[in-house]
């Protein structure tokens, strides 16, 4: 199991702290993960509502050039992860559309690869007992509000990532850091990431009931695996704080933080310092950090 | 010397618009050996059975082939009326040209051409054919009833009335059933207990019937009218004939367990009856959860039953019965809450299904009907209930209705109200089914006097908001999303088959569909039969229905069953295999592929009693005519009557000359 | 509303049109509102995801295309995820999107300027350079200051860079034009 990392436009600009919390666990467990080379954007929502064609052919050229590196991709972003799913399946499977992509692109491309998702990577192929065995800083104390985002689970047959209504691998993953995985309704609930540019309003409204639901069930903190979650939930937080004249004071991490935390990974190295909603007073009441 | 009579029929215009029945006739004519053949319109019908008995008569007729429809459509007439007429009615055979000819093409000069093979093969079959005899069978006066609810009670009633004497079998500890756990029924609002118990009292003290509770079907041998049942009766670990019900053991009993009566709302001990009402009213020990058992201590139930009657060495028991007929009563299971991701897999406490608020209701509940919130005991003011969970849900769940939620959901919103007077009921539909007799006006009835609000939509997601449940649902009539803030969410989950039903349907060996659903031999005309003979079917067992329906067919059932045993013989068909014994070298092959255990051994003994050798022997009794035995012969020495090798090939060789 | 149905209608042929581009049967459903019910962006629609799935089997064409509601669709999922019937409502909006773009249909909805300006974007990067999309909409939408406010901030915390990673823009331009001319192709056959 030989994988590249494809990164993704937004982990390359906006959410480099998921980037370099990735690479610094990457480093950690030494694990044989290069980046993919010459990956393309993967075009996001962006193409399909114009050219469904487009959308499919884009994901195409990182998934051949993970093919000419011979290994299967491993990706952190779930739209990344949808669109190379969906243009797998047009170059494996389907006829017309297969010809089609063939013509576009100039070239015929197999498609035949794996594509994970780092945290099922970690769960079905490193596995649980394992990470736990590297755990030197348990997260005691800390109850953590696990938030996957509507992307990653769905279309489930697209996606085959987890249950649609209450998935539990982000939760086991932040159950092993020594930390507690809170039971709360708002799991798959979408942020309203696809409008937060272009209807700013609708996803202040959306993102405010999550982290609303968050607190309201005992949350100190939230995780997260997609970086346009975290933009909305971290970034926007003093925004939707300052419209609904609430203050939530929740922490948003990403996953790999978390773990990394518990491995006793260096904060600076995890990015910490670069999360709009500061983590450090939390941390430090817990104990975690000093 | 053969004389065959050849009829073609034309079936109105079924046949003759693409054969030529005029010509078929004339060819077939000319076969040596048919000695009379004419195509008529309609042969099933009166005159042309009238023409087949006259022919038989008049041309000393010593075969018949009828070439219409198939022969599972008229072979009985048409071979009965060959009796009528002195023809032994083996002798009489249809070609179907028909479902396999006119049917199935549209070039009427290859239709005919074909039409003319199948007769012509006919033809050469009857000549070889060897008059038979049918076998009669004796019959066991006696009925096994599988499933002591409501339905299974009927049934044995019914049987009972007819002079059988009936097994009543229940795998609970009591008979009852679900309609037991029911508060109040559609549409009269009798009190479900108040009406079943009755007949309960009725069955038990009946003496034509024998309750087997605590007990279930271990294997079923034999075939109709002569079945052999192994009953599996539990250890009960209590006698039942010196128990009193006192109830001094399950007052003691220190361990608690979660009652499946009560839904799992309400406690029970290890050694219990189910429902105060139960019969027989005599405790069983919970061998899973009870201490003895578990981790050898405790006993104190022995130690202090003034009757000293339970004894946990009791072993469970196998008896074998004889019975002539089994009625299939099973019932159903609801789906639990805990199935639905959208609803909360099950952790919210105050989602509860239809059956849990029936128990919250009821007066003999584990509130004692005060309707209490399961989470923190308050008086729910705001009950949401969803129809259609887990049906009409073909993606996820069930693409079925059940059938009865639409009816007991509106029910449940009366009883809701009349315990809540301040109480708001809103109920998520999508079609409402009230169809029987007064449904309708009690639907009305729920919305108009009990001021049941009825939204039609279904409900995206129920999730715990502190104390309330949040439903998101819609109105699609007003095009709205609804949110509503509820103390209560019940569910009407679908019904499904219960556990271990297709393992008993294959111990039958009747069919069953892909939901474990009974099948029967016919939905329209055949709707309380399997497919096997003997043995009928009624209730949910067959597909989601109420107990009107149910406590018919229970009816419709025993009537079939006194029927079947009211003869003294049964009459079977004469095609079943046979034994060539010179020729047969007892190899067994015939007995090792059997499907029926038809065929054993028999021993050909000398004068003096010496063992000579063995050869197979047929019980005519237990044979189907399957003909699975006959090609593992090596000696050619078993063969099928009424489709013996010489006919077969005799058909085969008439199609093969022609081309 | 009146529907009226005459004798040379064929009321299926928007349904079939429809079903083809996004690849799911609307016959299959008995509009039990559960898309509506769970549809978080329903409050900004003009019709509800319900109605748009009636409106197409009853052959509606012109008042789903010119709605709303197809351009405020959040693309979540939770309505085809939950559908009984397991009809894509997700693609049905999709595939409305389309065949209003098709017709030259301009919504009133920003989202079809930030489409513009992420397409426009990764033709001239091959990567997604933020400040450019965001400046790129702005424009488009004609509100300059949008988020601007924000900028110091993400380039305080080092989450936006100032200048764009390129990346086999070429390619990336090449390919995204041979798409559009296959699919224009393709359009021009069925008519």
């Amino acid at each position: 199991m030989k994988y590249a990392y494809y990164p993704g436009c937004s982990l390359e600009s906006t959410s480099p702290d998921f980037n370099l919390s990735t690479e610094a666990l990457i480093e950690f467990l030494s694990l044989d993960i290069p980046e993919v080379q010459d990956w393309v954007c993967c075009g996001a929502s962006s193409l399909h509502p114009e050219n469904k064609l487009a959308s499919l052919a884009l994901p195409a050229l990182t998934i051949e050039a993970a093919e000419k590196q011979q290994r299967d991709i491993m990706v952190q972003c779930p739209a990344c992860y949808a669109h190379l799913r969906e243009s797998q399946e047009a170059l494996v499977h389907e006829s017309k559309v297969k010809e089609d992509l063939k013509e576009t692109i100039g070239r015929e491309i197999a498609g035949k690869l794996k594509i994970k998702h780092f945290s099922e990577i970690l769960t079905q192929e490193i596995g649980l007992e394992t990470l736990q065995s590297k755990v030197t800083k348990p997260l005691k104390d800390l109850k953590i509000a696990n938030y996957y985002g509507c992307v990653i689970v769905r279309p489930q047959e697209l996606m085959q990532y987890d249950d649609p209504e209450d998935p539990q691998v982000m939760d086991k993953l932040v159950n092993i850091t020594g930390a507690e995985s809170i039971s709360w309704p708002f799991k798959t609930k979408c942020c309203g990431a696809g409008s937060s540019i272009s209807k700013t309003e609708v996803t202040l409204d959306m993102t405010y009931q999550i982290l609303s639901m968050a607190k309201k069930n005992g949350a100190d903190a939230i995780s997260v695996l997609c970086p346009l979650c975290h933009i909305n939930l971290d970034f926007r937080q003093p925004q939707i704080e300052r419209r609904y004249k609430e203050k939530f004071n929740l922490p948003v991490f990403y996953y790999t933080q978390l773990l990394g935390l518990a491995f006793g990974l260096d904060p600076k190295k995890l990015a910490l310092d670069r999360l709009f909603v500061s983590p450090f007073p939390l941390l430090k009441s817990k104990g975690i950090l000093s | 010397m053969a004389r065959i009579g050849v009829f073609v029929c034309w079936c109105g215009s079924n046949i003759a618009e693409t054969v030529d029945v005029k010509r078929a006739a004339e060819t077939i004519a000319k076969i040596p050996g048919v000695v009379y053949s004419v195509d008529y319109k309609y042969m099933c019908s009166d005159p042309g059975q009238d023409m087949v008995k006259n022919a038989i008569k008049e041309h000393k007729l010593t075969g018949v082939v009828v070439a219409s429809c198939s022969p599972r459509m008229h072979e009985k007439t048409f071979r009965k009326a060959a009796q009528e007429a002195g023809l032994n009615p083996y002798m009489l055979e249809m070609a179907n040209i028909r479902e396999h000819c006119s049917w199935v093409h549209d070039n009427k000069e290859e239709g005919t051409l074909k039409a003319i093979d199948l007769i012509r093969m006919m033809v050469e079959k009857v000549k070889r054919n060897k008059p038979l005899q049918n076998i009669k069978i004796p019959v066991t006066k006696k009925a096994l009833v599988i499933g002591g609810g409501v339905t299974g009670i009927q049934a044995a009633l019914d049987i009972a009335a007819g002079g059988v004497p009936v097994i009543l079998l229940e795998r609970e500890p009591s008979i009852g059933g679900h309609m037991s756990m029911l508060d109040e029924t559609f549409p009269t609002l009798d009190c479900s207990q108040c009406i079943l118990t009755p007949k309960m009292v009725e069955v038990a003290q009946n003496p034509l019937v024998t309750i087997m509770t605590y007990s279930e079907l271990e294997k079923l041998d034999g075939f109709i009218g002569n079945f052999k049942a192994t009953i599996k009766k539990k250890a009960r670990h209590v006698v039942v004939e010196e128990c009193t019900g006192c109830g001094t053991c399950w007052t003691k009993c220190p361990t608690k367990v979660k009652s499946e009566f009560e839904q799992g709302l309400g406690i029970r001990k290890a050694i219990y009856i189910p429902f105060p009402q139960a019969i027989p009213s005599r405790p069983v020990i919970d061998e899973a959860n009870c201490l003895k058992f578990t981790q050898d201590r405790c006993g104190i139930c022995a130690k202090i039953c003034p009757k000293q009657c339970i004894h946990y060495d009791d072993k469970e028991e196998f008896i074998e019965i004889d019975v002539g007929s089994v009625v299939v009563a099973t019932g159903y299971d609801l789906m639990p809450t805990s199935a639905f991701g959208e609803y909360g897999y099950g952790k919210y406490p105050d989602v509860v299904t239809s059956l849990q608020f029936e128990r919250m209701v009821c007066a003999s509940g584990p509130t004692l009907g005060d309707l209490q919130r399961p989470s923190d005991k308050k008086k729910p003011k705001t009950v949401v209930f969803i129809q259609c969970v887990g049906s009409r849900d073909p993606e996820h769940h069930k693409a079925y209705c059940s059938k009865i939620c639409c009816m007991y959901t509106a029910k449940q919103t009366m009883l809701y109200r009349h315990k809540v007077h301040d109480g708001n009921a809103y109920v998520f539909y999508i079609d409402i089914r009230s169809n029987g007799k007064n449904y309708e006006e009690f639907l009305r009835r729920a919305q108009e006097e009990d001021r049941a609000q009825y939204i039609r939509g279904r409900v995206s997601m129920v999730y715990q908001d502190g104390p309330d449940l949040v439903v998101e649902g819609a109105d699609t009539l007003s095009n709205a999303q609804v949110k509503i803030r509820a103390d209560l969410v019940v569910l009407a989950t679908a019904m499904v088959s219960p556990k271990g039903v297709k393992e008993l349907a294959q111990k039958l060996g009747i069919g069953y569909d892909q939901h474990g659903f009974l099948t029967e031999a016919h939905p329209k005309l055949r709707p309380v039969e399997s497919a096997t003979a003997g043995i009928f079917l009624a209730g949910c067992a067959i597909s989601p229905r109420d107990i009107p329906d149910s406590v018919s067919e229970a009816s419709g059932a025993a009537s079939k069953v006194l029927g079947l045993l009211s003869k003294s013989e049964l009459e079977k068909e004469g095609v079943v295999a046979s034994v060539r014994e010179c020729s047969c070298t007892g190899c067994q092959n015939c007995i090792r592929v059997c499907p029926f255990t038809a065929i054993s051994l028999k021993d050909i003994r000398d004068r003096a009693g010496n063992l000579i050798r063995q050869v197979a022997n047929v019980n005519p009794g237990l044979c189907t005519g399957c003909g699975t035995c006959t090609p593992t012969c090596p000696s050619r020495s078993i063969d099928l009557q009424g489709f013996t090798d010489e006919e077969i090939f005799a058909e085969i060789n008439a199609m093969a000359e022609l081309h | 509303m009146l529907i009226e149905i005459t004798k040379d209608l064929d009321q299926l042929a928007f349904t079939e049109e429809l079903e083809k581009e996004s690849g799911t049967d609307v016959k299959k459903c008995y509009q039990c509102g559960k898309c509506t019910a769970g549809c978080p962006a329903n409050y900004l629609m003009d019709i509800s995801p319900s109605q748009v799935i009636r409106f197409s089997q009853m052959g509606l064409k012109e008042k789903i295309l010119h709605s709303q509601t197809i351009w405020n669709c959040i693309f979540c999922d939770t309505c085809s995820t939950r559908c009984p019937q397991g009809v894509d409502i997700k693609g049905v909006m999709d595939g409305l999107r389309r065949m209003a773009v098709r017709q030259g249909i301009r919504p009133k909805a920003q989202v079809r300027n930030l489409e513009k300006a992420f397409q426009d974007n990764i033709k001239g990067f091959g990567r997604v350079y933020e400040p450019g999309v965001v400046l790129d909409f702005n424009i488009r939408s004609g509100n300059l200051l949008h988020d601007v406010i924000f900028f110091p901030w993400l380039l305080i915390k080092r989450k936006i860079s100032l200048l764009p990673h390129f990346k086999r823009t070429a390619e990336v331009r090449k390919v995204l034009r041979k798409a559009t001319q296959i699919t224009k192709k393709a359009q021009e056959v069925k008519e």
